[in-house]
């Protein structure tokens, strides 16, 4: 593994706190927004009434989880190929801000669920799926959660490429078992009227936007840990 | 409740980076008095 350092030197540069606060306010903004829409201006779904609203950060918090896991995916193939520990610590840090999203996703559709249909949960293949996504990940953390070496990151980094496989078999689920789960609204746009439509928009925009600014604060406390260990071992 | 709860695991999780954050900074400062 390369000598560690300033490895993500765009992330320790002092342009990028501005540039990160500012994701951070566009981000705040936009859930505010989001809240008022999810909240006061989607109209109330006929046969779920209120619970429905649940949705508009949900969906957005699941989007998130699949982005994350996403770049787990890629960065723990450019560690694999270029043995890079810069590649490592994003997809660690990825995958932590994933699990905290996916987290929320088994949070809120319990409580969707138990409105719906009555019971927080059912062994429906989707609800399955992440949750087995989820303890995936959980899993990679806790592997990279002990002592670090070479050996337990490409370890790591393998178990993240298997468990990214679990993503499109979540997405397909809804059309490859008969599942209670509602189907895609890519899939279904006739289930949204245009306010609602709009209202997710906003809250996918605002979700993203807090990921981009979670994960660079993630990536930047791995790079000062990393910082920490180099100059302790070279101070003996 | 299912907002209140999204916004209590996201604020817990930003002020646990933070902390995390500070603790690093804190270490850091901690071995560069060390070597001066």
């Amino acid at each position: 593994m390369q000598p560690v350092g300033l490895y993500w030197k765009i992330l320790d540069d002092k342009k990028i706190a501005p540039i990160a606060r500012g994701i951070g306010v566009l981000a705040l903004l936009n859930i505010a927004v989001g809240l008022y829409m999810a909240l006061f201006f989607a109209p109330t779904e006929r046969t779920m009434g209120d619970a429905q609203r649940i949705f508009y950060f949900h969906v957005p918090s699941a989007w998130v989880g699949f982005l994350a896991f996403f770049i787990v995916f890629l960065a723990s193939l450019m560690f694999l190929w270029r043995r890079e520990r810069k590649w490592d610590a994003l997809a660690l840090s990825a995958a932590e801000v994933g699990v905290v999203f996916t987290t929320l996703v088994l949070l809120t559709g319990p409580l969707w669920a138990k409105k719906a249909w009555g019971a927080f949960w059912v062994w429906d293949a989707r609800l399955t799926t992440t949750l087995i996504l989820w303890l995936i990940y959980i899993g990679y953390l806790m592997l990279r959660s002990t002592a670090e070496s070479e050996r337990r990151a490409r370890f790591a980094a393998v178990l993240a490429l298997v468990g990214f496989l679990d993503v499109p078999i979540i997405f397909l689920a809804v059309q490859l078992w008969r599942t209670q789960h509602p189907s895609l609204i890519i899939t279904d746009p006739g289930g949204l009227t245009p306010p609602m439509t709009q209202t997710l928009m906003v809250c996918l925009l605002s979700f993203t936007l807090l990921f981009v600014f979670l994960l660079i604060h993630r990536v930047r406390l791995e790079q000062a840990r990393d910082q920490v260990n180099f100059l302790r071992e070279a101070m003996g | 409740l299912p907002y209140a709860l999204i916004a209590v695991v996201l604020i817990g999780y930003a002020a646990s980076l933070r902390r995390r954050m500070e603790t690093a900074q804190r270490e850091r400062a901690a071995i560069e008095s060390k070597k001066n």
